[in-house]
């Protein structure tokens, strides 16, 4: 169907619309809209139509109210020295009169079928003598004494026949869809229909943020195919027309912000670097790790420098027994509380050998770091032997005892060096 | 249907109460107040299960009365189209029958009554009966109505009630 033929069904169906429920002024000024095809200002609009501005203003604000007419605010582009101002654009959208057309004969259906219910379900009585008319509602507050009668007259009350006033209601209803058989016909003729812009100066100026589309109301065109990323060669394809009406929209939405990932390197890299853990007061000094065998002290990567007598006494003036004890009961309290009681009487030892601080009773073995042993994945490993692709399959607990065993290592050689 | 909901409300307390009891008095005064009463809004007040907060009170300076903002739980009941209800005839008359759900009142005109019960008037007591003579609508009956339509006022709600429908009519 070609576009001019689908500009017609539209335009008289927006005609039959605004003739069937709205004045002449509604529909003159609809008309010169129409006829216009682009959005435009109430000033022009009533120059062309020569009617007054204010007129033109009050019905389409009143249609607009109805959702049956749109508005836009687009910038004057401000000559130099004077403010920029904005001008309101009106317009017809198809699709939406579309929709609420189709929206509003729905309401009027359910109204009618309501309207239809209750007049079956209500029933009506008259008064015989002043013929007051009540509602079944009204019976409860008229029954005195066991009997029913008119609360002006006291007079007897009799039954109003629904009858007369059902077939009245369906005649009224049967005359309203006569008046809208036509609306509905032409309604019916834009089903299946490509709708197009109302507005063709639209596309010129797509900056000023208008819906630029155009919708298939679930038409079953054959000649129309969706855009599709495994279109074949083979298969057919509309020519996509030249015009400047079909712009594009690429639009990437991605499912994440990619914080949570950025966090957790930042995460991997801290649980990398084994001593990174501690406080920065704690780290054993660069010399003690030296002494050690060689993977620990590539792990670790710090310089190889011959302890200064003033750097010696800064860290045992750094190294706080008291706060290390705090740090240490503090740090692994889950861990004091662990049911393997081998654990905890290890901890208290080496508390014990802090306090004490003789080099000379610290066995040779405990310097030795493939002596020490931890636990990865439930197997056991030398501290020495412990790689990052170990570190990663650790368990929490299995974590911080390499960390704990770790420290407690380099404590004991510092205190040695000492 | 019935609803448990929490309200609230100004309580004025004459100030003679203002004494040691004024909280006890306060809450007997909600109970009488509130219990038994009808708002379009939310129905018959059932009961009050609850009182939440009494806030304090506030003395109105032209009277000398005390406000005090109240909140309470209470069960209500509110009719709804379409909702089906037991209830108990209270009155039969030619043009239909009265029925009482509580402190609901029903009216059932003939027209929502089966064509085949007809109106006796000449019984002892006025009823509705079917052409067989099986079932009979009398006062303090027991019947299973829908209803059909409520009107709320202000202080007061009616229904209307129908027995046309299946599974409807008298309980035996």
């Amino acid at each position: 169907m070609s576009s001019n033929s689908v500009y017609v069904i539209l335009d008289d169906f927006v005609k039959i619309l605004i003739r069937g429920f709205y004045g002449d002024e509604y529909a003159v000024v609809i008309d010169g809209l129409l006829r216009e095809k682009r959005r435009i200002t109430e000033e022009q609009l009533s120059q062309k139509l020569r009617i007054p501005q204010k007129l033109v203003r009050k019905v389409l604000s009143d249609l607009r109210n109805d959702s049956l007419v749109k508005s836009s605010e687009s910038k004057i582009d401000p000559k130099p020295g004077e403010k920029s101002t904005t001008q309101i654009l009106w317009y017809i959208e198809y699709k939406h009169i579309i929709d609420v057309v189709k929206f509003k004969i729905y309401m009027i259906k359910k109204k009618m079928e309501i309207e239809k219910s209750t007049k079956l379900d209500v029933q009506s009585y008259k008064c015989a003598s002043c013929l007051t008319v009540y509602t079944a509602y009204d019976m409860a507050k008229l029954i005195a004494e066991g009997k029913v009668t008119c609360e002006y007259c006291n007079g007897k009350l009799e039954e109003e026949h629904n009858n007369e006033s059902l077939t009245e209601t369906t005649k009224h209803q049967s005359v309203l869809w006569g008046h809208m058989k036509k609306l509905v016909d032409q309604l019916r003729k834009t089903e299946g229909l490509q709708i197009p812009l109302f507005a063709r100066d639209t596309a010129e100026n797509p900056q000023d943020n208008f819906h630029n589309f155009t919708i298939n109301t679930g038409a079953q065109n054959v000649n129309t195919t969706k855009a599709s990323a495994f279109r074949s060669s083979t298969s057919i394809t509309t020519p996509q027309p030249t015009n400047n009406s079909n712009l594009e929209f690429n639009i990437e939405i991605c499912e994440t912000d990619n914080i949570d990932e950025m966090n957790k390197n930042v995460k991997k890299e801290n649980k990398k670097t084994g001593l990174a853990s501690l406080p920065p007061w704690l780290l054993p000094s660069n010399s003690i790790l030296n002494k050690t065998k060689t993977k620990l002290s590539d792990r670790i990567n710090q310089p190889k420098e011959a302890p200064k007598p003033e750097a010696i006494v800064k860290k045992e003036e750094i190294f706080d027994k008291d706060l290390y004890e705090d740090y240490i009961k503090s740090h692994f309290r889950e861990w004091e509380s662990a049911e393997n009681a081998n654990k905890r009487i290890k901890l208290e030892n080496d508390v014990k050998m802090e306090e004490n601080s003789d080099p000379m009773n610290i066995d040779s073995n405990d310097m030795d770091p493939d002596e020490i042993i931890v636990l990865v994945g439930g197997k056991q490993v030398s501290i020495s032997d412990i790689t990052d692709e170990d570190q990663e399959k650790m368990s929490a607990q299995e974590y911080e005892d390499f960390h704990y065993k770790l420290y407690n290592y380099a404590s004991k050689c510092m205190s040695v060096s000492q | 249907m019935f609803f448990h909901l929490t309200l609230e409300k100004d309580l004025h307390i004459h100030p003679k109460h203002c004494g040691p009891n004024l909280f006890t008095i306060a809450q007997q005064q909600l109970y009488s107040e509130v219990e038994g009463t009808c708002s379009g809004r939310y129905g018959f007040i059932i009961t009050i299960t609850s009182v939440d907060f009494i806030s304090k009170g506030k003395v109105l300076e032209s009277s000398g009365y005390v406000v005090f903002q109240v909140r309470y739980k209470a069960i209500i009941f509110k009719p709804f189209k379409g909702e089906v209800l037991d209830a108990i005839v209270t009155k039969v008359t030619n043009l239909g029958f009265f029925a009482e759900a509580g402190p609901l009142s029903i009216f059932v005109s003939t027209h929502l009554i089966p064509s085949d019960m007809e109106f006796d008037a000449q019984s002892a007591n006025p009823c509705f009966v079917s052409d067989d003579g099986k079932h009979k609508i009398s006062k303090d009956d027991e019947v299973r109505l829908q209803i059909k339509g409520t009107r709320v006022d202000a202080t007061e709600i009616f229904a209307i009630g129908s027995i046309r429908e299946d599974y409807l009519g008298v309980i035996s």
